[in-house]
C-alpha cells in the first residue's frame, strides 16, 4: 500500500512494530489508550490501561466486558497482520469470549493474541486476557478473521516463492 | 442503603430503559441510549468519530459493536427480570455480518432462556435496514438477585 517494495520483500512478516503507528491512528484504539507491549510473528500483546469511564458496574468499578472485547478484537487483528507476509485488509468474522474472572478494579489488563493459522480465506486466532500486575487470567477468546481482498489478487501481488 | 438497587427500581418504575444505561459508566462512555418499543427495549448508538475502528471505510470498531450489544443484552435482561444489581457476563459470542458504517446503530434483544441462576440472551444490531443486520450475538449471564415484589 505504501509502495515501499523493499520493506515488504525483506520482512518475513510485517515489521514487528509495524502496525504501531497504524494502530494508534485508529480513533477508538486511541480513545481507549490501547498500546502495543510486545509483538512477534503472528503474536501481539496489547495493554488497556485502567479507566473508570470503562467500568461496567458503578460501585465495583470493574471493567465492562465491552472494553475487554475491544482490547481482544484489536490484539487479534494485530496478530493476524503480524502473521501475514504483507499487509492486507482483514475483518473480524466472529469472536467468542469467556470471562473467567473479573479483573481487579484499577488494574491494567493485557491481551496476548496468537494467530496460529492463516488459510487462503480465513485466519484463526486465540487470545487470553490477563491482569497486568498479578498475571491472573481474566478472559480467554477464540476468533476468526476473513481476508477481505480476493486470493487471486493477493497471489498476483505476492512473490512466487513461499505461496501456501 | 443500596444505591444501585434504588436507581434500578426507579428506572423500572418510570418505564424507561434509558435509566438503566445511566447506571453503567461504559454505556455513558459509548453515549448510547434506549427507549421502549411495544416489543421491548430498543437501543441506539449514534455514530461518532472516536468510535471508528477502520478509517478507510469508515466503520465502527468491532469492539464498539460488541460493547454496544453487550450493554444492550445486559439492560434487556435487567428490564425483563427486574434485577436488583447488574448481571455478570459468563461468555459473549458475536458474529459480524457486515461493517457498521457512519450511521446510527440500533439493537434489539430477546431472552432465549432465563433460569434461576443463568440466562441466555440473543441480540442483533442493524443500521438503516433491520433485514440487513451488522452483527448478531449470543451471550450467557449470571443472574443477580431480583428485586422483591413488595
Amino acid at each position: 500500500m505504501s509502495g515501499d517494495k523493499t520493506d515488504a520483500k525483506s520482512a518475513k512478516s510485517v515489521d514487528p512494530w509495524g502496525g504501531k503507528s497504524f494502530f494508534q491512528s485508529i480513533p477508538h484504539v486511541r480513545a481507549l489508550d490501547i498500546t502495543p507491549v510486545d509483538t512477534g510473528p503472528g503474536q501481539a500483546t496489547l495493554r488497556l490501561p485502567y479507566n473508570a469511564a470503562l467500568a461496567g458496574h458503578p460501585a465495583s468499578g470493574i471493567l465492562h466486558g465491552g472494553a475487554i472485547t475491544t482490547l481482544v478484537d484489536t490484539a487479534c487483528g494485530m496478530a493476524v497482520f503480524l502473521a501475514m507476509r504483507q499487509p492486507e485488509p482483514i475483518a473480524t468474522l466472529d469472536l467468542r469470549i469467556d470471562h473467567i474472572r473479573a479483573p481487579t478494579p484499577g488494574s491494567d489488563v493485557l491481551c496476548r493474541a496468537h494467530c496460529y493459522r492463516v488459510a487462503r480465506e480465513i485466519a484463526f486466532v486465540e487470545a487470553e486476557v490477563i491482569e497486568a500486575h498479578t498475571m491472573a487470567l481474566v478472559a480467554r477468546s477464540i476468533g476468526t478473521f476473513i481476508r477481505t481482498s480476493s486470493p487471486q489478487r493477493r497471489e498476483a501481488e505476492q512473490p512466487m516463492e513461499g505461496r501456501a | 442503603m443500596n444505591m444501585i438497587a434504588d436507581q434500578l427500581r426507579a428506572a423500572y418504575a418510570a418505564g424507561d430503559p434509558d435509566g438503566l444505561l445511566a447506571v453503567v459508566p461504559y454505556a455513558r462512555f459509548l453515549d448510547m441510549s434506549a427507549h421502549l418499543e411495544p416489543d421491548g427495549p430498543r437501543f441506539e448508538l449514534a455514530f461518532q468519530e472516536r468510535l471508528i475502528g477502520n478509517i478507510a471505510i469508515p466503520a465502527l470498531h468491532g469492539g464498539v459493536v460488541a460493547g454496544f450489544l453487550e450493554v444492550a443484552t445486559i439492560a434487556h435482561l435487567m428490564w425483563h427480570s427486574q434485577t436488583a444489581d447488574l448481571p455478570k457476563t459468563i461468555n459473549f459470542s458475536i458474529d459480524y455480518l457486515r461493517s457498521a458504517r457512519s450511521a446510527t446503530t440500533h439493537a434489539a434483544c430477546r431472552l432465549t432462556r432465563v433460569g434461576r441462576r443463568v440466562a441466555q440472551v440473543g441480540a442483533e444490531a442493524w443500521q438503516e435496514d433491520r433485514s440487513r443486520p451488522v452483527a448478531v450475538v449470543r451471550a450467557h449471564f449470571l443472574l443477580p438477585e431480583l428485586l422483591s415484589q413488595d
